[in-house]
């Protein structure tokens, strides 16, 4: 065995991070760590690595305990989640610091260098600065500098957290090259269909294991009737049995929405508009219409020009040419109105996290300028909306990530906007939270409220009434989910929406 | 320790050092900044004392003595007036710090061999200053009296050469025109490497928390020393030139003298950057805060080289609690052996207390850095 835990248990305070957790990874396997955020993926991965102290139980690496690695600390390859790189050295230099640690021999280093290089598709990059890498670029350059002393165990935490799908793909094709020299992987990830791939899986929630178990033998765990049920419904059935206690919110649904300055006119429209930062194009003659109630998606990889437009659209940021209009009203001339009239949660959720679910809504009315009359009305619209009710006197920080959610959402809807925008707002929350998440989008859309969103998820894209795909800065597709795969199917068969985007990037890449 | 490791650390730590313009502002920038704000702006020279005047015996006597105070390098002339409340004016605007008052009876007096009476009214609003300029007005106006006493006795024809009884002859050593400047400096250079020193490593140690990578370095079997050592390196070679170029500035610009062994000043100079460097890195590895490291570097080190050090204000006329303290305040024994080097040419046999005190202080405190640099998080 590679890696053997048995009751390993972590605690900061009175929390307890990871509970009790026993499991063997014998040599050779690809293992996944599933969970949310705060399941207590990276508190496993830091003591599996060495990097922290476990409270009770045992934890054996390579035969070593866990406390000390250092007699097989060269055998180990660790990639945090913050990939451990310095922005101001290069990747050459970045891969040269970690080899010069490992003391891996000058000759050794040399071709290790260039084969992990060629393997990742960092070859031509090797004198530019880490800071000034994409994210993908930086999880694989992260990687090389993991594996730069070729360690027996590799161990990798939310390895493809925030990156694009394609730069996922070519990251999991290095994990299976890698798995077939033998070495043993431990991969830490939200990512449900990324679990898919592994070996085994292990499913964590709230610090314990729910389930261990191939995929295979996972998903046997559902009892579904119509179709095959996928690791997310595994996950969600296995966590729902662990929080039925949780009352499934009640939606209110939202009052009358006050029409915009035209009722025919579309919620969003944009023409031809452009956003250069010096001499970088960020966006690049974009034209988009979203009719009102609609849930409009916005993908595309890191880096592409999401944020930025958002930014335009909310009246933040001003194009360099172009023009486009938000609720009826022009995003050059009028930025103040649309911020009366649209709602913007980002991904970091906007919440103070000393002040209570309340204290928080009272800020975000007051900011509003909600009238008093409206305010406790609208307060207790959002604590309903958000299955807060037994908690509205929690500080924020004590909420789990899908509550914290729902919050922000709630205080993002407060003044009744008639348009919503949302940027990732379900990255690291689990899949229980998301569905729920989803489920309040829907409910608000057929009140008439249009959703502008951007996500990872491609399960996500799914629920979009219309999808828009940004790639470096130009719109490369626009259209429902089942056009966007009528037009790419072949032999009628129609392929996945991440096999769909990463066909058009791809495409796009070559003219 | 492993040499390559080390070189690794350095080289890296180099690079930051080199691509960072506001690393390179802080560790060269800065200093000289302090060197020459400091060294023009801070003198404790009270020049030209500005002087107003109402003379109300305007007799030869009286014109006399006000040229002897006009014509000294000591005072400036600015205003002759016949009214207290143009005096009081004139303090009050800081026209004049010192005023003097010739009474209508300064000539009668003095002729008859009575005692003559001279007001003098001074802005003691700044008591130093105003301390330096009745100093000066009692020398000018004894040296007046010295005068009239002996042309008195002269006139009685009694032999001249017996007298006055006693004359001092002041020899002022090590800094002959006593000018500040050459006090000041000397400890200046404490002062700018102490800053330089602080602010520099404190950031060091607690950006590699801050981005993360330290996690990334946990992992690796790079050791504390290796770690703490490798990123002083780059420190200490900004500290040399910072060094380097501190008395290049006081040689060639502030006409400073340097009268002992620049070998001597540039090894002991290392001894102290190498507490002061470790000290930085010490509160870096505390706090794994960039913004508090800072803040902490600023309170425990530079406030302490300013105001404990001896660098301006004389530790002698502290109270004794904090002369105490400055004891533990290592900027004192660096400024103790700059002044004595650069003014007093003193060999190390007459400083070794502070050298050794300088040494054990960075010995200790690298020791304690690298048992406190532990490699997990928690």
């Amino acid at each position: 065995m590679i890696i053997q835990l048995s009751s390993l248990t972590r605690c900061f305070g009175s929390l307890t991070a990871v509970d009790n957790l026993t499991l063997s990874i014998p040599e050779g396997e690809l293992f996944g760590l599933v969970g949310s955020d705060g399941a207590g993926k990276t508190t496993t991965m830091r003591m599996l690595a060495g990097v922290l102290d476990y409270t009770s139980g045992e934890a054996k690496i390579l035969g070593c305990n866990s406390r000390d690695l250092t007699v097989v600390q060269g055998e180990i390859g660790y990639m945090s989640q913050r990939f451990g790189l310095y922005p101001d050295l290069t990747v050459a230099e970045n891969i040269r610091f970690y080899a010069d640690l490992f003391d891996v021999p000058a000759a050794e280093r040399i071709a290790r260098t260039r084969r992990l290089l060629t393997f990742s598709g960092m070859a031509p990059f090797t004198d530019r600065h880490a800071g000034r890498l994409s994210g993908g670029m930086k999880q694989k350059l992260g990687l090389c500098c993991a594996l730069i002393h070729t360690p027996k165990l590799l161990l990798l935490d939310e390895p493809t957290n925030g990156v694009d799908p394609v730069s996922r793909r070519d990251f999991w094709r290095i994990l299976n090259d890698l798995r077939k020299e033998g070495v043993t992987i431990v991969v830490a990830t939200a990512y449900l269909d990324e679990a898919e791939r592994c070996d085994r899986v292990g499913l964590l929630h709230n610090g314990r294991l729910l389930a261990c178990d191939t995929p295979q033998n996972l998903t046997k765990l559902v009892k579904s009737n119509q179709r095959a049920p996928s690791l997310e419904d595994v996950f969600v059935e296995l966590m729902g049995e662990q929080e039925l206690a949780v009352p499934q919110p009640s939606i209110p649904q939202p009052a009358e929405q006050q029409p915009g300055a035209e009722a025919s006119s579309p919620a969003v429209s944009l023409e031809q508009i452009s956003k250069h930062f010096g001499n970088f194009i960020a966006v690049n003659g974009i034209s988009l219409t979203v009719p009102k109630g609609q849930i409009f998606g916005f993908l595309g990889p890191n880096g592409a020009g999401k944020s930025t437009t958002i930014r335009m659209l909310c009246g933040i940021l001003s194009p360099t040419s172009g023009k486009g209009s938000v609720a009826g009203f022009d995003i050059t001339a009028e930025p103040e109105r649309i911020k009366e009239n649209i709602g913007y949660m980002s991904q970091r959720f906007s919440l103070y996290e000393d002040l209570t679910v309340e204290e928080n809504i009272a800020f975000y009315a007051g900011i509003y300028r909600l009238a008093p009359d409206k305010r406790s009305e609208r307060t207790e619209w959002v604590i309903r909306m958000a299955g807060l009710t037994e908690r509205r006197s929690s500080r924020a920080n004590e909420l789990s990530g899908g509550w914290r959610q729902r919050l922000a959402l709630g205080c993002a809807i407060l003044h009744e906007p008639s348009i919503i925008f949302l940027d990732e707002p379900t990255s690291g929350v689990d899949p229980l939270s998301r569905r729920r998440f989803w489920d309040l989008i829907r409910t608000l859309a057929r009140g008439g409220v249009t959703v502008f969103v951007t996500t990872h998820y491609m399960d996500e894209a799914e629920y979009c009434d219309r999808l828009a795909l940004i790639y470096r800065g130009e719109l490369v597709a626009v259209g429902t989910p089942d056009e966007l795969k009528k037009e790419r199917a072949v032999d009628g068969v129609l392929p996945s929406l991440e096999d769909v985007f990463i066909g058009l990037i791809e495409e796009h890449d070559r003219t | 320790m492993n040499l390559r490791r080390l070189k690794a650390v350095a080289k890296k730590e180099f690079i930051h050092v080199l691509r960072d313009p506001r690393s390179l502002m802080m560790g060269i920038g800065m200093p000289m900044m302090l060197l020459f704000l400091f060294g023009y702006a801070l003198t404790l020279d009270v020049d030209r004392v500005p002087l107003a005047v109402w003379d109300q015996s305007q007799t030869v006597e009286s014109r006399e003595l006000i040229s002897r105070f006009s014509g000294s390098r000591y005072f400036d002339l600015v205003l002759t007036t016949e009214s207290y409340g143009r005096i009081e004016e004139a303090i009050d605007r800081r026209e004049a710090l010192i005023a003097l008052v010739v009474p209508a009876d300064f000539a009668r007096s003095l002729s008859r061999g009575k005692k003559a009476v001279v007001q003098a009214i001074v802005d003691g609003s700044d008591p130093t200053t105003a301390t330096i300029a009745l100093g000066y007005a009692d020398a000018t106006t004894a040296g007046f009296s010295g005068d009239v006493s002996m042309k008195k006795l002269r006139k009685q024809s009694v032999q001249s050469t017996k007298f006055p009884a006693l004359d001092l002859r002041p020899r002022v050593w090590f800094n002959a025109d006593m000018v500040s400047r050459n006090f000041i400096f000397p400890g200046l250079i404490a002062v700018v490497m102490m800053i330089m020193a602080a602010i520099l490593t404190s950031l060091s140690m607690a950006r590699e928390w801050e981005t993360g990578t330290m996690e990334q370095l946990i992992v690796t079997p790079v050791s504390p020393s290796e770690l703490v050592l490798g990123k002083l390196a780059p420190y200490f070679c900004i500290g040399l030139l910072d060094l380097l170029l501190c008395i290049g500035v006081g040689e060639f610009l502030f006409d400073v003298p340097l009268r002992g062994s620049l070998v001597l000043l540039t090894v002991l100079s290392m001894l102290f950057l190498f507490g002061a460097l470790s000290f930085g890195m010490l509160i870096s590895i505390i706090t794994k805060n960039q913004l508090l490291a800072s803040q902490l570097g600023i309170v425990t080190t530079i406030l302490p080289a300013f105001l404990l050090s001896g660098f301006i204000f004389p530790i002698e006329n502290m109270p004794f609690p904090i002369q105490i303290v400055t004891h533990i305040v290592t900027a004192r024994y660096f400024v103790f052996i700059l002044r004595g080097i650069y003014l007093k040419d003193v060999g190390i046999g007459m400083m070794w207390p502070e050298v050794l005190f300088l040494a054990a202080f960075g010995v200790i405190v690298m020791t304690v850095a690298i048992w406190k640099l532990r490699k997990k998080i928690d």
